[in-house]
């Protein structure tokens, strides 16, 4: 255990050493929430990976790798597809971001459909859908630290033990805020991707050089994937791979990383930076996955496949390096987390109806993260047998927020009305789907619960864009702000700040 | 809807060749690109093409297809980049 724990205990001291040395004061909210728009192509680029590959990702998708095989890597595909989308939204976020000092996905819709109602509803959506995966981050450090106790410790131990050691991380959030993050992430995603892919590979050749285990060896029915015929619907890959795609920059956490760079140029080089990186990752995890399913006692736990196939492949170091790549995923999207939703509570919720000055925001945002560190590390550590079922349901709740983001950002008709009400409706939906077919919908053909309200949610945007007139005045408020990201140029764009907008001047 | 009337209308006093043509500054054929990613991913006859443990180079026929396409996508996103910046996108 000494060299498990001893190897943690190095990287954690590493981490708090690194931030300490990078000496951060933030003046102003905007520093605290979005790192002063201050960070070029590689911070962002590892800043993405660390906040949308955590460490549950290892967890749950090696262990889907090692359970169902194949299908497991739609995960690769979709997450190459996702950052498209980021390509394409780079320049509009971050032009309007920087021209009227957004802090927050729910300040983009506040902004695009002038509307300050949209901010709270949509941070809701965002923190109640967001809850359940930070919950899933934090009990997938209970793997960790079981596994590195070498079983002596029991999983509800073990869980309690990395809760309050990723809680302990979190002092280092609540002071350093996003400028805080985005830094660490450079050094965990480093520890975490590019260590992390060493490790895989070397695990992936042990076990087909020593073990003699290829992808012939497995069972056959890990090489398929639903079809025509499946009983999940034709349309079950297809459901899984779209909703994947949009889902992704719906996260207010992942989301407000397209504030912290320093320039358009920046997100977009972050994007061919970063997505080399996840294709080999992601493809190295899933190979391992499946492979590693052969190893005697990943069949019965699949999830824990990285621990087990480690310790079995190179003993306690190999191990402690694993449990290492573990942590440093699980940090990075632990502390982007907590972060993001604490900028949301003050500047979303408490700022939308009081008017809060920066120091008091960034006030209301530190406390808003202590209260959620303690608050989700309690429900962490209780008996929650469905959390994963919540979690999915939470996914499908999250893409309600793509109709007003995306279409807001490339059309320009659209208004507040359609936006909130297909939200929330199509939240709604989602929760009424789930209770009456949880899992699954038998009628739909494989589509989710969360395409189903999609479709909802889409047609009411579009009905009420048609049926509901944009005055002259709004019109005129939609023209300027687009004409703001065409006229635009990349180096005006990232020049300083004019007076006139400041945040106070948001139509909200 | 701006860009489909953009990219059909004629342009006057435009030399560029479609190949070289921009919107908000990212050449016209990246867009192309993009499409053909969405299509390759997300079109269900392909992802019923994969079912069954047939393989491809010895990679079971979906590992294949996934993995290919996540490829094909990705060079998209770095060439995209590329030819952004060659194309002065990011200066004055």
């Amino acid at each position: 255990m000494i060299i498990t724990f001893g190897a943690l205990a190095v990287f954690f001291l590493s981490i708090v050493v690194i931030l300490m040395l990078s000496r951060i004061r933030d003046r102003t909210f905007s520093d605290y929430a979005v790192g002063g728009r201050s960070f070029d192509a590689r911070f962002q680029a590892m800043s993405f990976l660390n906040t949308y590959f955590p460490g549950a990702v290892i967890t749950a998708f090696g262990g889907m790798a090692a359970s169902v095989g194949a299908l497991s890597f739609y995960f690769v595909t979709y997450t190459m597809l996702t950052v498209v989308l980021m390509y394409l939204m780079a320049k509009p976020v971050w032009v309007w971001g920087k021209a009227f000092d957004l802090r927050t996905q729910s300040d983009l819709l506040a902004l695009r459909f002038g509307s300050r109602h949209i901010r709270p509803i949509s941070a809701v959506l965002g923190i109640v859908t967001g809850l359940p995966w930070l919950i899933m981050g934090m009990l997938s450090l209970g793997f960790l630290f079981q596994h590195l106790s070498l079983q002596s410790l029991s999983f509800e131990t073990a869980v309690i033990v990395g809760v309050a050691v990723i809680a302990f991380r979190q002092i280092w959030t609540v002071w350093m805020g996003m400028r805080g993050v985005v830094i660490s992430d450079m050094a965990q995603g480093l520890v975490a991707y590019v260590g992390g892919t060493v490790i895989l590979v070397g695990m992936i050749a042990w076990m087909v050089t020593a073990k003699g285990i290829t992808f012939s060896s497995l069972d056959p029915k890990m090489l398929s994937i639903p079809g025509l015929d499946s009983a999940e619907g034709p349309l079950f890959v297809f459901s899984l791979l779209l909703t994947g795609t949009i889902g992704g920059w719906c996260w207010p956490a992942i989301f407000v990383r397209l504030y912290t760079a320093d320039g358009v140029r920046s997100l977009k080089k972050s994007a061919a930076l970063a997505v080399p990186l996840a294709l080999v990752f992601a493809t190295a995890l899933l190979v391992f996955g499946m492979l590693g399913s052969q190893i005697p006692g990943v069949a019965e736990k699949p999830d824990e496949v990285i621990f087990i196939v480690s310790l079995e492949a190179g003993g306690l170091w190999l191990l402690a390096l694993a449990g290492v790549v573990v942590m440093a995923a699980s940090m990075g999207n632990i502390d982007g987390h907590i972060q993001a939703t604490g900028a949301q509570l003050a500047n979303d919720l408490v700022g939308t109806y009081w008017t809060l000055d920066h120091r008091q925001l960034i006030v209301v945002a530190k406390g808003g993260m202590v209260v959620l560190t303690l608050f989700s590390a309690w429900l962490a550590t209780l008996d929650l047998p469905a959390l994963f079922a919540i979690a999915i349901l939470a996914y499908q709740g999250v893409i309600q927020l793509a109709v007003p983001q995306f279409l807001g950002l490339f059309w320009k008709r659209g208004n507040a009305v359609g936006a909130i009400a297909g939200m929330s409706v199509g939240f709604a939906l989602v929760i009424v789907l789930e209770y009456f077919y949880p899992m699954s919908l038998p009628w739909a053909y494989g589509l989710t619960s969360g395409l189903i309200a999609l479709a909802a949610n889409l047609a009411i945007y579009v009905a009420a864009a048609y049926f509901i007139p944009q005055t002259d005045d709004e019109r005129e408020r939609v023209d300027a702000l687009f004409a703001r990201i065409e006229n635009v140029s990349p180096v005006a764009a990232e020049a300083p700040l004019p007076p006139e907008a400041s945040a106070t001047r948001m139509p909200a | 809807m701006a860009f489909l009337r953009w990219g059909l209308r004629p342009q006057e006093g435009d030399d560029m060749t479609v190949l070289g043509r921009r919107f908000h500054g990212t050449p016209l054929w990246i867009y192309g690109w993009f499409v053909l990613d969405a299509l390759l991913v997300l079109t269900p006859p392909l992802h019923w093409a994969i079912t069954g443990a047939t393989t491809v180079l010895g990679v079971p026929a979906a590992v294949f297809y996934f993995v290919a396409v996540a490829l094909f996508v990705c060079t998209s996103l770095v060439a995209a980049y590329l030819a952004e910046a060659a194309a002065g996108s990011f200066e004055p």
